[in-house]
C-alpha cells in the first residue's frame, strides 16, 4: 500500500543527484536507491522534467522523493507501508 | 555502437524527425551504421539509403510490426533479400488486417531467412508478460520468437529512465542467458533531441484524440527516448557494455537494403525473336508514315536521333507499355490525351501517344528525355475520368497484381492542418480554431508566425500571435512532416519482378492497393510509374460530341470561330482559358492564332507572372515597345514569343547556346534552377552559367544579364510541347463553345463540380450566350444534361441533389415501361425513397403530374410516415407562392446564386448610387465607380515583389466584374476579402480598361447594407 503525500522537503544529495538524506516529520537516512526514472513536466504550462527516485531508509521505510530538475526542489510524493 | 530501434516522422503522429535529419545527426555524433524502424512502415527507407550514401553512414532497414496478439517486435532487414522478405510480411500483415491496424502473423515471418528480430519495447512479448509478472509466459514468447529466427533472435533491453525498468530488465537478461539468446542495447528513437520530446508527445495526443491535459498510458513519460550519441549511450549501460557491443554485431549482419539505380521495369511481351528496340524502331516508322507522310529528310533524322537515345538508355520497353495502354484506349473508346514534356518527342506522336507535332514545332527532345540526365521519362497521360479505372484495371490485368500498385502521397503539414491537428491538441476551443484555419492563407506551417502581419485577416483573428504562441512553434517544429499517406492520383507503378521485392503493399482508403512511396521515392527504387490522369473535360468533350457530332473531326486549331470567341475573351467554360486571369489576358491579347493560345497557356504561370513578364509580352506583341535582345544568337530562340522567356525549352536553348552547356546539362540547370530554396544557392548557379558563358566568348555583364532573365523565370513555368498539348483541348472547348454552346454547356453541367465556377455562373453565361433550357422533367429528362431537337437543354436528373444513381437509373429503366401516372406510380415502380421524391418534386420534375408541388410534397411525406401509397385523397392544398417555389428549386438544383438576392435589393443599392455590374461594364477608363455584389473565388497569387494583390470577382443579378485590391487596400481591409467577408460586398474604385478587358481596381471596401 501506499499513501500520497505530496509535500516539499529538504533533501541532501550526492553530486550525481542522488538523495542521502531527507526530513519528514523525522530525519531519514537512505540506505538504498530501488528505482530511479524520470517524468516530463507539463511542457505546455511551461514545467520542466523532474527525475523520481524511490528508496529504502535505514527504518526500513520505503519513499518516492520528486526531483524537479527546472525548480531544483524536492516533494516527498509517496509514502509505502 | 549503433541504435537499431529507430522511429522517424514515417512513424506517423510518433516520430518527429525525418529520415535525413536522423542520418545528418547520426554522422554528426560520429556513428556508422544507423537502422529505422518505423511502426508497420518502410516508407522512410528511400530517404535513409539516400541521405546515408552522402554521410557516409551504413543504413539498415526495418520496422516495428505489432503482432497478432498486440505485441510488438522489432524487425531489421540483414540486406535485399531481407528487406524483399520485410515486404512480403508487411504487405501480408496490411493486406489481412484491417487498414488502420495492421497485423503480422508469425506465420509470415517464419519464412523470411533474411531478417533479424529484436524482443521490442516495453510492447514486446516478453516484456508485456514479465510487466504482468508472468516469468512463464515470457519465457515461453522469448522461446517462440528464438525458435521462429534461428540464430537471428536478440533480446532488447531499452533503458529509459521508466518506473519499473530496472526489475523488466533483470527479467529478460535472466529469460535471455537460459535460453541462449543473445540481449542488445537499443534506445527506441523517437526524436532527435531531448528538447524535441514536447513535439513528440503533442504528436501523440494528436495520433491518440486526446488534449495535453488528459493522461494515456501511450503517452511518453520523457523524453529520453532520443538518439543519443556513443557517449550517452556508453554512460547509460556502463554497466553492461557488452549489450552495446553485441549492438554492432547485429549491424555487422546487415547489409543496405537498397541499391539506387536498379531497374525494375517491366518488359513488354513480345513474340520470338522481336526485340523491344526492334519494335518500337517499327511502330514508330509506321506512324511516322501516317502522321507525316513520308519518313525521310527531317523526319528520319529527328526520330532516329530520338530513337538511339531511347534505345541506348533502355526506354523501348517504356515506350511500348504506354503505346499499348494508349492502344487500349483507343480500342475502347476513351479519350484521352497526352500532356506534359513528352509532347517533345517525336517518337511520341508517331506512337498516337501525344498530339503535338515536335518536329513543326522545334520542340527540343532533350527537355523530355536526355543522355546527361538518364532519368526515366515521363509520360503523363490525362484520360476521360469516368474511364481511367478501367484503364488502371488493363494494367492490373496485363501486368499481375503482383506487379502493379498505385502510389501513394506523403501528406505533409501544413499552416491549416497544423493548426487544426495541434490546437484540438493544445486544448484550444474548436471555434476559436475554425476561426483561424478559415483566415490561414495557404502556407508552409512554419511560416505562419513569421508572415503573420503581412495577412490583416489573421490580425483580425479573434486569438493574437501571442496567445498562439506555443501553437505557433509547434506548427513551425511539424512543417514538413508526413502526417497520412494519400494516394497519388494518377501514378501506378508497374514492376517486372514481384513488387514486394522492393515495396510492400497496402490498400489505400479506397480499397486499391498502394504501394508505401511517393513518386520520387518509387523512381529512387527503379521502379516505373505511369500517370494515368483524371480530366473530366474528356468526359464533357465526350459527352458535347455526342450532341454535337458535325464538330468531332472538325480541326478546332484552325477554327476562326474557335480562336475569336478566345479574343473576344469570352472564356467561361473554356479548359485552361477560364480563370479571371486568363479572361483578363485574353481581353488584352485578342488571339490571334494558335500560338496565341500556347503562349497565352503558359504565360499565366507562377515563373512568367513572378519574373514579371506578362506586361512586356503584351507591349511587345501589341507593336509597343520594341522587342530587343541582350545578345543576338537569343533572337531564334525567344523571336516567337517577342524576346521573352515563356517556355521551359528556351531556357535550355538558351543555356545550351549561351552556356555553351550540352541540352542535357542544360535541362538539369533549368532543374535546379526551379528548385534552388535559397538566394545562395541561386547565385551560386548564376556564377557556373556566367563561368560557362564568358568562357565561350560571352561578355560578361551580357552573361549577367541573361542569368537575371532565366532566374527570373525560375519558378514553375510549362515546357512548350504541355502548353501546346492543352491548347489543343482548350480550342476544342472554343469550338464547341463558338459553333455549339448549348452541346458544350449542357456536357460541363452534367461533369459537375469541374472547372473554375459553379453550375449558377455557368447556367447565366450560358444563358447569356443565347442557349435555352428546358425543365427537369421526369419523362423527358436523361441522366446528364442533353440537347432536345429543338435546340434547348434539357436539364438532367444528375442536377439534383439528393438523387442518387440507383435513384436516375431506376427512374431511366422504369420509363420504358410508360408514362409516370401519379407519384404513387413513380414511387411503386421505381422505389425511390421519399427524400428523393421530395427532391424531384421541388426540382420540378413531377409538374407534370401535378403542378401543384406542396401537394406532391404531401403525398411523399405521407409515404416516409406511414409506408402507404396514397389511398387517401390528397387534402386541398394551395401550392408555394411564386417566389418560394422557386427558391426551393434553385436549391435542390444546386443553382441558387446571388442574382435574386441582388434583384431583390437592387431598389435599394440604386438609392445608394450603387451601380450593378452590367452598368460598370459600360463605364470608361479610369471612370469612378461605386458597386457592389456577392464576393465570389479572392485570390493572391503569387508577385515577383512579393507584395500582395488580391484579385476576386463580385456577382450580380447582371453578370460577374473581375476586382483587384493591391497592398494598401488589402493591408487595411483584406479580412473583408479572405476573414469575414459580408453577404454583399461594397466597392469604391476606379474602371481599368485594357483592351477588351475590364478591371476595377479596388479603393475601398465597405458593407454596403446590414442584412
Amino acid at each position: 500500500m501506499s499513501r500520497l503525500v505530496n509535500r516539499p522537503i529538504q533533501v541532501a544529495a550526492r553530486p550525481d543527484g542522488a538523495p542521502i538524506l531527507f526530513r519528514y516529520r523525522d530525519q531519514h537516512r537512505v540506505s538504498r536507491i530501488l528505482e530511479v526514472w524520470r517524468e516530463a513536466g507539463e511542457w505546455w504550462e511551461g514545467k520542466g522534467d523532474r527525475q523520481v527516485y524511490r528508496v529504502e531508509t535505514e527504518g526500513g521505510g520505503v519513499f518516492e522523493l520528486l526531483f524537479d530538475l527546472g525548480r531544483r526542489d524536492w516533494t516527498l510524493t509517496r509514502n509505502y507501508d | 555502437m549503433v541504435h537499431l530501434h529507430v522511429h522517424s516522422a514515417f512513424s506517423l503522429l510518433d516520430g518527429t524527425a525525418r529520415p535525413e535529419a536522423l542520418v545528418g545527426r547520426a554522422a554528426e555524433l560520429g556513428f556508422t551504421a544507423l537502422a529505422l524502424t518505423d511502426r508497420a512502415s518502410v516508407s522512410g527507407v528511400v530517404s535513409l539509403h539516400r541521405a546515408a550514401e552522402g554521410a557516409g553512414i551504413r543504413p539498415i532497414a526495418g520496422a516495428e510490426v505489432e503482432m497478432e496478439d498486440g505485441t510488438h517486435l522489432t524487425l531489421l532487414a540483414t540486406g535485399p533479400a531481407g528487406y524483399a522478405g520485410l515486404c512480403r510480411a508487411l504487405t501480408a500483415a496490411h493486406f489481412g488486417s484491417p487498414r488502420s491496424r495492421p497485423r503480422m502473423p508469425l506465420s509470415a515471418l517464419r519464412r523470411e531467412e533474411g531478417l533479424i528480430a529484436l524482443s521490442g519495447c516495453r510492447q514486446g512479448a516478453a516484456a508485456q508478460a514479465l510487466l504482468a509478472r508472468s516469468e512463464e509466459r515470457a519465457q515461453a514468447a522469448l522461446r517462440t520468437l528464438r525458435d521462429a529466427f534461428p540464430d537471428r533472435f536478440y533480446v532488447e533491453i531499452q533503458r529509459g529512465y521508466l518506473p519499473g525498468d530496472a526489475a523488466l530488465e533483470a527479467g529478460l537478461l535472466q529469460l535471455a542467458r537460459r535460453l541462449s539468446i543473445p540481449a542488445v542495447a537499443s534506445c527506441d528513437v523517437h526524436h532527435l533531441s531531448r528538447e524535441d520530446f514536447w513535439v513528440h508527445d503533442l504528436l501523440t495526443c494528436v495520433r491518440l484524440g486526446i488534449t495535453v491535459d488528459q493522461l494515456h498510458p501511450e503517452r511518453p513519460l520523457n523524453g529520453e527516448r532520443y538518439l543519443l550519441s556513443p557517449q550517452e549511450m556508453a554512460e547509460r549501460f556502463r554497466d553492461q557494455p557488452e549489450l552495446l557491443a553485441a549492438t554492432d554485431e547485429v549491424a555487422a549482419r546487415c547489409a543496405p537494403a537498397l541499391s539506387f539505380g536498379a531497374r525494375l521495369y517491366p518488359a513488354f511481351a513480345l513474340g520470338p525473336g522481336r526485340t523491344p528496340d526492334g519494335e518500337l524502331h517499327r511502330l514508330t516508322y509506321e506512324g511516322a508514315q501516317r502522321r507525316y507522310g513520308r519518313t525521310d529528310g527531317a523526319v528520319h533524322q529527328r526520330i532516329a536521333h530520338e530513337l538511339e537515345t531511347i534505345e541506348d538508355l533502355g526506354f523501348a520497353d517504356y515506350f511500348l507499355l504506354v503505346w499499348d495502354v494508349v492502344r487500349f484506349a483507343q480500342r475502347e473508346g476513351i479519350r484521352f490525351a497526352g500532356r506534359g514534356s513528352a509532347a517533345d518527342s517525336a517518337v511520341a506522336y508517331c506512337l498516337g501517344i501525344t498530339e503535338v507535332d515536335p518536329i513543326a514545332r522545334r520542340l527540343l527532345f532533350e527537355r523530355f528525355l536526355s543522355r546527361e540526365r538518364a532519368e526515366r521519362p515521363d509520360i503523363d497521360l490525362d484520360f476521360d475520368h469516368r474511364a481511367r479505372d478501367r484503364v488502371a484495371e488493363y494494367l492490373f490485368r496485363t501486368y499481375g497484381q503482383e506487379h502493379v500498385a498505385g502510389v501513394a502521397t506523403y501528406q505533409t503539414f501544413q499552416a491549416r492542418s497544423a493548426v487544426r491537428d495541434l490546437g484540438k491538441a493544445l486544448g484550444f476551443p474548436e471555434a476559436e480554431l475554425k476561426e483561424v484555419q478559415g483566415r490561414l492563407p495557404w502556407l508552409p506551417a512554419d511560416a505562419i508566425a513569421e508572415r503573420w502581419d503581412l495577412f490583416p485577416e489573421l490580425q483580425a483573428s479573434p486569438i493574437g500571435p501571442q496567445r498562439l504562441g506555443l501553437l505557433l512553434r509547434a506548427c513551425a517544429a511539424v512543417a514538413g512532416l508526413p502526417r497520412h499517406l494519400g494516394t497519388h492520383l494518377g501514378g501506378l507503378v508497374v514492376s517486372r519482378g514481384p513488387l514486394s521485392d522492393v515495396a510492400p503493399r497496402q490498400r489505400s482508403a479506397k480499397g486499391v492497393a498502394i504501394v508505401p512511396f511517393d513518386k520520387v521515392d518509387v523512381e529512387d527504387l527503379g521502379l516505373l510509374k505511369f500517370d494515368l490522369l483524371s480530366l473530366r473535360t474528356l468526359a464533357a468533350l465526350d459527352e458535347a460530341y455526342k450532341a454535337a457530332p458535325e464538330l468531332r473531326d472538325a480541326k478546332a486549331d484552325q477554327d476562326p470561330a474557335a480562336i475569336g470567341i478566345v479574343a473576344r475573351g469570352e472564356t467561361m467554360g473554356l479548359f485552361q482559358l477560364e480563370s479571371p486571369a486568363q479572361r483578363t489576358l485574353q481581353g488584352k491579347m485578342a488571339a490571334r492564332g494558335f500560338e496565341d493560345i500556347v503562349h497565352a497557356i503558359a504565360i499565366i504561370r507562377p515563373g512568367p507572372i513572378k519574373g514579371n513578364m506578362v506586361g512586356p509580352y503584351l507591349r511587345r506583341r501589341a507593336g509597343q515597345e520594341e522587342v530587343t535582345y541582350l545578345d543576338e544568337r537569343l533572337r531564334p530562340i525567344l523571336e516567337k514569343t517577342y524576346g521573352v522567356v515563356l517556355f521551359q525549352e528556351q531556357v535550355i536553348e538558351i543555356a545550351t547556346t549561351i552556356g555553351g552547356l550540352p541540352p542535357g546539362e542544360a535541362d538539369q540547370l533549368r532543374r535546379v534552377m526551379t528548385h534552388a530554396r535559397s538566394t545562395r544557392e541561386m547565385a551560386a548557379i548564376g556564377e557556373r552559367f556566367v563561368a560557362r558563358a564568358t568562357a565561350g566568348g560571352t561578355d560578361e555583364g551580357v552573361a549577367r544579364e541573361i542569368f537575371r532573365m532565366l532566374e527570373g523565370y525560375a519558378s514553375y513555368g510549362f515546357p512548350e510541347a504541355h502548353a501546346a498539348a492543352f491548347a489543343h483541348t482548350a480550342l476544342r472547348t472554343a469550338q464547341l463553345s463558338a459553333r455549339r454552346p448549348d452541346a458544350l454547356f449542357a456536357a460541363l453541367l452534367s461533369q459537375q463540380p469541374m472547372g473554375y465556377y459553379p453550375p449558377h455562373i455557368l447556367v447565366a453565361e450560358a444563358l447569356r450566350r443565347g442557349v435555352r433550357f428546358a425543365p427537369l422533367d421526369i419523362m423527358r429528362s436523361d441522366d446528364l444534361y442533353h440537347v432536345e431537337g429543338d435546340g434547348r437543354v434539357r436539364v438532367g436528373l444528375c442536377a439534383v441533389r439528393g438523387l442518387g444513381q440507383a435513384g436516375r437509373q431506376a427512374i431511366l429503366a422504369a420509363r420504358g415501361d410508360g408514362p409516370f401516372r401519379s407519384l404513387a406510380d413513380l414511387a411503386q415502380r421505381t422505389g425511390l425513397r421519399a427524400a428523393e421524391l421530395q427532391a424531384l418534386v421541388d426540382a420540378g420534375a413531377l409538374d407534370r403530374l401535378d403542378r401543384n408541388r406542396r401537394r406532391l410534397l404531401w403525398q411523399a411525406g405521407r409515404l416516409s410516415q406511414r409506408g402507404e401509397l396514397f389511398a387517401a385523397e390528397p387534402p386541398d392544398i394551395s401550392d408555394f407562392p411564386p417566389r418560394q417555389r422557386f427558391w426551393r428549386q434553385e436549391a435542390v438544383l444546386g443553382l441558387r446564386g446571388p442574382a435574386h438576392l441582388m434583384r431583390t435589393l437592387r431598389a435599394e443599392m440604386q438609392e445608394k448610387g450603387i451601380a450593378s455590374v452590367a452598368q460598370v461594364r459600360r463605364l470608361r477608363h479610369r471612370a469612378d465607380v461605386l458597386v457592389a455584389g456577392v464576393l465570389f473565388r479572392p485570390h493572391r497569387p503569387p508577385t515577383r515583389s512579393g507584395r500582395v494583390i488580391a484579385f476576386f470577382m463580385l456577382e450580380d443579378e447582371t453578370g460577374l466584374l473581375d476586382l483587384a485590391a493591391f497592398e494598401e487596400v488589402y493591408r487595411l481591409q483584406g479580412d473583408l476579402l479572405f476573414g469575414a467577408p459580408p453577404p454583399v460586398l461594397g466597392v469604391r474604385g476606379r474602371v481599368e480598361r485594357r483592351g477588351r478587358g475590364l478591371t476595377v481596381r479596388a479603393e475601398e471596401l465597405f458593407e454596403p447594407m446590414p442584412l
